[in-house]
């Protein structure tokens, strides 16, 4: 085959260009620290990590509400808390109320601490938290959800649930709603003793404590299960968070640059341009031209 | 035999190896010329009667290696359409940049945040705000997408026009070719008509017909397009399909409407024709969808005065071009639903609905973000495929250029020996002169 020096230059050019293509495409990988920066990179990679960044995204925002719901959840449980207090201490007064020494004058003084407990209840009741109601349902914005009428203590409110998203599978309700406390009888116990302490009828009184000391354990219910909402809105929370951490590593397997490779790629293709060049320039210098 | 005959046979030898030095300068010049094929000289022995009379150069004799050269055109057409269309998708690409915080998913991502952000916080003004804002740079950026996508459209009408100007130049350049051609041919003649014939075979598709003589028929879907005679310009042609401005190429004189499949033309009429068509319907379709689907929970929803029933999108979205927030949402924001009717102010229960759209399958390709980056990955797909193509196909090209450079090529070595060769012989020529001479003064002294 005759070779030509056009045949000859242009393979020559076309290897030195496909060269230059090759190592400026690597540096790009190492400047930008990606593998993949549009689709055409790689497309099947591209989409995978394209779904891992949506997910990433996605768990990231269920996180978040996570946070939020946990703010608000820690509240809602501190209310709880102090409302069981309430009633335990409520039990403890209206059980001297029963002693054999009790006078009327002391179950009269009972009674009116009880009538005091009831009106902090209440308003634990009428809470907000970031200018919302906290027992009120959905009605976060009534003037007051528990309204008080001498010892009658009635509720505004709805029983509907406060709802978020936590994960793309789980919608966890985050509040304990006012009919769920009224529910507990605490409110009509706390009346029924105080009346009972104020009649005396000793009878009466024990009656009433069995309401009030079951009303207790009712809230203290309330106040567990709430509880343990929270424990496990830790371990979603915990569980989103290993997630995204592998959803991390997953990204950085599928775009991210792997330095070390691409400078052992740089310097191999550098090797293989110099090469070409300066193979290319002895040959080209070859010429009958010299002899003759 | 005279001994002037010999002095004859001397002349003649002393001319042709002249015009062999001569061809020998024209391949050296013309030797990184693409187009120039190598001459050779025929030297012819010149027979008169008995005796020899010398040498004679016949019309030197231009090489061809047609196989190659035709291989050449039929591939020259498939890479000027991997070309064409493989830099259109990269500037279709690059408006896609998913790097930057501008990119669609990010957008779309932050309009369904906000949302979020309003479930959590239904009864706040603040939080409808943003919804709204977010939907504001949602609109904003398929707006963008819808007029990139036309500018690019718009810039490919006025290149096919220059193109095809350039191709009726090449075409008439032809026909006054074959025309000198018939009355008398001539190697340069050739050298450029098979410069123009390579030009044109990448803006086009079409069949090469070549006489003995060396003039070309031109054919492009099975119409003569330039023989000795003929001469079929092309222009480009609108016609309204479906909506969308279809281009054509047809015949000047006649209308006649040419099926072009391959060249740069080709590829840019399939462009225009049909893959900026389907990409735009695509993102219509989910611009489109989304809107739809945001729009028929936002329906059933009410704000916290009670009031429901409204769009949140605007009710008659056809694509990207009119996709925009409901009008009086804008202008009062307090009219975003965020809860069915019934329900407490707290329940941020529709935002919420609207919000778990972004896990939703509303597409049948899935969720918006799913469509959206099947979308994206097969615009790559196609990028890869075309740059793999166009990179192959020149190797292809190459190679074939490299075949018929084997017979047509100059070879500066061969040259140079060839000039060394002529020169010897011409000197050996000159020197027969001189020796005739002495001769003939021998005959004459000897008187």
């Amino acid at each position: 085959m005759r070779i030509t020096s056009a045949m000859f230059m242009r393979d020559a050019v076309s290897r030195l260009f496909q060269n230059r293509a090759d190592m400026i495409e690597t540096q790009e990988r190492i400047s930008t620290q990606k593998k993949i920066e549009k689709p055409s990179d790689d497309p099947v990679g591209f989409s995978r990590a394209q779904r891992l960044h949506e997910a990433l995204r996605q768990n990231e925002e269920f996180l978040k509400n996570i946070d939020d719901s946990e703010a608000w959840m820690d509240n809602t449980s501190a209310l709880l808390d102090q409302l069981h207090q309430y009633a335990m201490d409520a039990v403890t007064k209206a059980t001297h109320g029963l002693d054999a020494v009790a006078t009327d004058d002391v179950r009269q003084a009972i009674a009116s601490q009880l009538s005091g407990l009831l009106e902090e209840a209440v308003s634990v009741g009428n809470s907000t938290y970031m200018g919302k109601n906290v027992f009120a349902g959905t009605d976060t914005k009534l003037e007051q959800p528990f309204q008080k009428n001498g010892l009658d203590v009635t509720y505004e409110g709805n029983d509907a649930k406060i709802k978020r998203r936590i994960s793309k599978q789980i919608v966890t309700d985050i509040n304990v709603s006012g009919k769920e406390l009224m529910d507990t009888n605490f409110f009509s116990a706390m009346k029924e003793t105080i009346e009972a302490l104020q009649n005396g009828n000793k009878d009466d009184i024990q009656t009433a404590l069995d309401h009030l000391k079951a009303a207790e354990k009712g809230v203290l219910k309330l106040s567990t299960v709430y509880g343990s909402k929270i424990s496990n809105l830790q371990l979603i929370k915990d569980r989103l968070t290993t997630t995204n951490e592998n959803f991390r590593k997953f990204i950085s397997q599928e775009e991210d640059a792997v330095l070390e490779e691409e400078l052992v790629t740089l310097k191999s293709q550098q090797v293989a341009y110099q090469a070409t060049l300066q193979t290319t320039s002895e040959v080209m210098n070859l010429s009958i031209l010299k002899y003759l | 035999m005279s001994i002037s005959r010999i002095l004859e046979i001397s002349k003649r030898s002393l001319l042709a190896y002249q015009s062999a030095i001569k061809t020998t300068t024209d391949n050296i010049s013309n030797a990184n010329n693409e187009y120039y094929k190598r001459r050779r000289v025929n030297f012819n022995e010149l027979n008169s009667g008995y005796s020899a009379l010398g040498l004679d150069v016949n019309d030197t004799q231009r090489l061809r290696q047609r196989f190659a050269e035709y291989q050449i055109y039929s591939e020259n057409q498939l890479l000027g359409k991997y070309q064409s269309t493989h830099r259109m998708l990269s500037q279709i690409e690059g408006m896609f940049d998913e790097s930057n915080d501008a990119g669609l998913s990010k957008v779309m991502n932050d309009f369904f945040t906000a949302w979020n952000d309003l479930a959590k916080d239904p009864e706040s003004s603040y939080a409808r705000n943003l919804v709204v804002d977010k939907a504001n740079v949602l609109s904003d950026n398929f707006q963008r997408i819808d007029s990139d996508l036309q500018n690019i459209q718009d810039q490919i009408k006025p290149e096919l026009q220059l193109q095809l100007k350039d191709v009726n130049q090449k075409l008439g350049l032809l026909q006054k070719i074959n025309r000198q051609i018939r009355k008398k041919a001539n190697p340069d003649l050739l050298d450029q008509r098979d410069k123009l014939l390579d030009e044109l075979s990448q803006k086009i598709n079409l069949k090469i017909k070549e006489k003995a003589n060396g003039e070309v028929n031109v054919y492009s879907d099975g119409i003569l397009l330039v023989s000795y005679d003929t001469l079929n310009e092309l222009k480009l042609n609108e016609v309204n399909k479906n909506g969308t401005t279809q281009l054509q190429i047809q015949l000047k004189n006649s209308g006649h409407v040419l099926d072009i499949n391959n060249g740069e033309i080709a590829g840019l009429l399939e462009m225009n024709n049909k893959v900026l068509p389907d990409y735009k319907n695509k993102l219509d379709e989910l611009a489109r969808g989304l809107a739809a689907a945001v729009n028929k929970i936002h329906r059933k929803g009410e704000n916290l005065n009670g009031v429901g029933g409204l769009d949140f999108f605007a009710s008659d979205i056809k694509g990207m071009a009119d996709f925009k927030v409901n009008q009086a949402i804008v202008d009062d924001p307090s009219l975003i639903a965020t809860k069915y009717p019934g329900e407490g102010e707290g329940s941020g229960s529709v935002a919420s609905a609207i919000n778990d759209l972004q896990s939703t399958a509303i597409f049948n390709e899935g969720t918006a973000h799913e469509y959206y980056h099947s979308f994206l990955t097969q615009l790559g797909d196609k990028i890869q495929e075309a740059d793999f193509n166009e990179n192959s196909q020149k190797m292809i090209i190459d190679q074939l250029k490299n075949q018929r450079d084997a017979v047509t090529g100059v070879s500066m070595d061969e040259e140079m020996t060839q000039m060394v060769q002529y020169q010897q012989a011409y000197s050996a020529a000159a020197k027969m002169i001189t020796t005739v001479d002495k001769m003939m003064s021998t005959v004459i002294e000897m008187v």
